[in-house]
């Protein structure tokens, strides 16, 4: 963290159709629960992690490495959990409609 | 009489009036707002807001109790867009800082996402874009004031003709009136489509243009299983029609108390009667009338329905939900079968412009061809098979080298994941279709190498007469019921008993209850058949003795022609279940 509670983190998209509508939709859920700000950044672009439309518009492909920033009191924790849910390839549970 | 044809998405037949939805371009009336009113207009919006989300909130609830959660969840999607922050805040942007008109702002905001998604050239994403317009139509009809009253105020039952539903007015559809619905666009993956399929409604989708010609109020003919309307249908049309629902519908009734028994013979022989499915949504059709498995999961949708070839996980997540779903029960997964019919545009330049396609590059032909496409569908299929009782199965294999090649392909992608520590069924069933002659005269060698096998009628009537059943011309010669395919079901059916093999008829014969006697008399002891047919189907075997169809089968098998067998065993299937006779064949 720096002087001003800013978490940067890198994170790699690992789900084989990019940042898709599952990932997206549990990504937007995930964010809702912080009070912190959270944004991805990819190719100049960068999407609030809170705006499912943001996210789409991002258009991050399979491999692409995302830079995940959060600011706030619980930035730490948001950090955590976004970048678990990229570590884990947002685990498919494979009994969703997309 | 004018008939149209579209994409059937959820069978059953009606008639009644219809009612005519139009394209539902809302008329924004002003763009700009006074100044002064800006504060009124953002509440206006903010009202409106509150409302759609407590709309769709509703749905989900309303859904998820109904079908279950996982169509909920289309709507908890829904409920993520229509919340989003940047939505709000370009939406409250163009409002306050242009002092555009909330109906404006909305449907520019909205469209502008829509647009941007669909030409990402990206298929999921893209198919959202419908899923915008209708976020767009019920922020619009809160903010208008207006509604499509017509669905929600029926008094009389209707067939609905429409140039399109969403899906949030499709899941809010009363099957109390509304009879059936047809809608100008769509296509068979739409959620609107599958929705009408969970909720039984029937529905055609993709007509075409047609709403241009109809007034409102006409009778009207949704035949849901062949995907026709007919508009202002003859006299002579309607008595068919009516005759026929008034009977079927007596049928369904019992027949749906068929569900909860198995398919047993009066001398006690159990029948295994399994689903063919091509959407992962059917199963629960499958389940819910009592089928033992899924004998046929066709996997072409995942290929037809976009314009990128599917990745391994769509394919394991398309499985695992019919695997999952199953339970212990069995589900024969086919490989890719695409037939020069319907060749999807990303494999388009594979397919060669032969004068002959059904004798061309297709299905496993295609497969080994494309062994990187053919090894993703089969490692997500290995995955799957981990969840509960997958079996693979290769189509159209007409040598022993194909089948043999096909196998290799797979042992491959077995070792791969092995390598790879990914957990999968060592043992997992591997069987083939029979639906080429050659295959059916080399059984004996082919039952040696496989682990069951599966009977497509359709293909082996086809290539067996050498007829195309599309050509008006020569589909006379196209019949379940020709003594040669009885023969060659018979040759199968003995190769497989001498080295103990499985055998499964799917494909039109053995949905039809005719030809059940027959097939059960020469031994046949499992069907895969659509899942609406399935309790016809346990029906006849419930009235049915093994003895007596051995002789039935042995009378059909001494008969000639096509015709005679089948006009034999129409007389027979009178006898025993005489009620299910006029429904046949429709």
């Amino acid at each position: 963290m720096d002087a001003e509670g800013v978490v940067c983190r890198k994170v790699r998209v690992i789900p084989e159709d990019g940042l898709h509508l599952r990932p997206l939709q549990l990504l937007v859920r995930k964010a809702l629960t912080f009070s912190a700000t959270i944004t991805l950044t990819f190719d100049d672009r960068r999407a609030d992690v809170k705006s499912a439309f943001d996210l789409m518009l991002l258009a991050a492909p399979t491999g692409a490495i995302l830079c995940l920033e959060t600011s706030g009191s619980d930035a730490v924790a948001a950090a955590d959990a976004i970048s678990e849910l990229f570590e884990t390839g947002f685990s498919i549970s494979g009994s969703e409609i997309r | 009489m004018k008939v149209y044809t579209g994409i059937a998405v959820s069978p059953g037949v009606v008639s009644g009036p219809v009612l005519v939805l139009g394209s539902d371009n809302f008329r924004i009336p002003r763009k700009y707002v006074n100044r002064d009113a800006i504060d009124d207009e953002l509440h206006r919006f903010h009202a409106a807001h509150e409302h759609v989300c407590r709309d769709i909130k509703s749905n989900e609830q309303l859904v998820s109790a109904q079908l279950g959660a996982q169509y909920g969840a289309i709507f908890s999607a829904h409920l993520q867009m229509a919340q989003d922050p940047r939505l709000i805040r370009e939406v409250e942007a163009l409002i306050r800082e242009q002092t555009r008109s909330p109906e404006f702002a909305v449907s520019r905001v909205l469209r502008s996402y829509a647009e941007q998604l669909e030409k990402m050239g990206d298929r999921y994403l893209s198919e959202r874009a419908l899923d915008i317009f209708d976020l767009e139509k019920r922020l619009l009809r809160q903010l208008l004031g207006e509604s499509r009253e017509e669905l929600r105020n029926l008094t009389e039952p209707v067939i609905v003709l429409a140039h399109d539903l969403t899906p949030s007015e499709t899941a809010t559809l009363d099957p109390k009136f509304v009879l059936g619905f047809a809608t100008e666009v769509g296509g068979r993956t739409s959620h609107t489509a599958i929705l009408a399929g969970a909720l039984e409604i029937p529905a055609i989708v993709g007509l075409g243009r047609c709403l241009a010609g109809v007034s409102g109020g006409e009778t009207v003919i949704l035949d849901g299983d062949n995907g026709r309307v007919i508009i202002d249908p003859d006299s002579e049309t309607v008595a068919r029609v009516q005759d026929m629902q008034i009977r079927s519908e007596k049928i369904r009734t019992r027949l749906g108390l068929m569900e909860a028994f198995p398919a047993e013979t009066e001398d006690g022989q159990r029948v295994t009667i399994c689903g063919n499915i091509e959407f992962p949504e059917e199963v629960r059709q499958c389940i819910k009338r009592g089928a033992d498995g899924v004998g046929l999961y066709r996997t072409e949708f995942l290929f037809l329905s976009g314009n990128r070839e599917p990745s391994e996980s769509d394919h394991y997540e398309a499985y695992c939900r019919v695997v999952e779903a199953c339970g212990d029960l069995p589900v024969v997964i086919r490989t890719l079968d695409i037939g020069a019919d319907k060749v999807p545009k990303l494999l388009e330049s594979q397919f060669s412009k032969s004068q002959n396609p059904m004798l061309g590059l297709r299905s496993i032909r295609l497969s080994l061809l494309n062994t990187p496409m053919f090894k993703r569908q089969l490692r997500a299929i290995l995955r799957a098979s981990i969840h509960g009782n997958v079996r693979v199965m290769f189509p159209l294999i007409s040598t022993l080298l194909e089948f043999r090649q096909a196998k290799m392909i797979l042992m491959d992608v077995m070792e791969d994941l092995e390598d790879e520590g990914i957990p999968f069924q060592r043992n997992i069933p591997i069987g083939m279709m029979v639906e080429v002659p050659s295959a059916v005269i080399l059984a004996e060698e082919f039952a040696r190498e496989v682990d069951f096998f599966s009977i497509g009628t359709n293909d082996l009537i086809q290539y067996t007469l050498a007829c195309d059943r599309s050509d008006p011309a020569v589909s006379n010669l196209y019949r379940s019921g020709d003594p040669s395919i009885l023969r060659l079901i018979q040759m199968v059916l003995r190769a497989a008993e001498k080295h103990g093999k499985p055998v499964t008829v799917c494909g039109q014969m053995s949905s039809d209850p005719r030809f059940i006697p027959l097939l059960l008399g020469m031994g046949l002891r499992s069907l895969s058949a659509t899942p609406q047919a399935i309790p016809r189907l346990k029906e006849v075997v419930r009235n049915l003795s093994i003895s007596e169809a051995v002789r039935i089968s042995q009378h059909a098998s001494s008969l000639d022609l096509a015709r005679d067998v089948e006009h034999y065993l129409q007389g027979e299937l009178s006898r025993l279940c005489p009620d299910l006779v006029d429904t046949v064949g429709f």
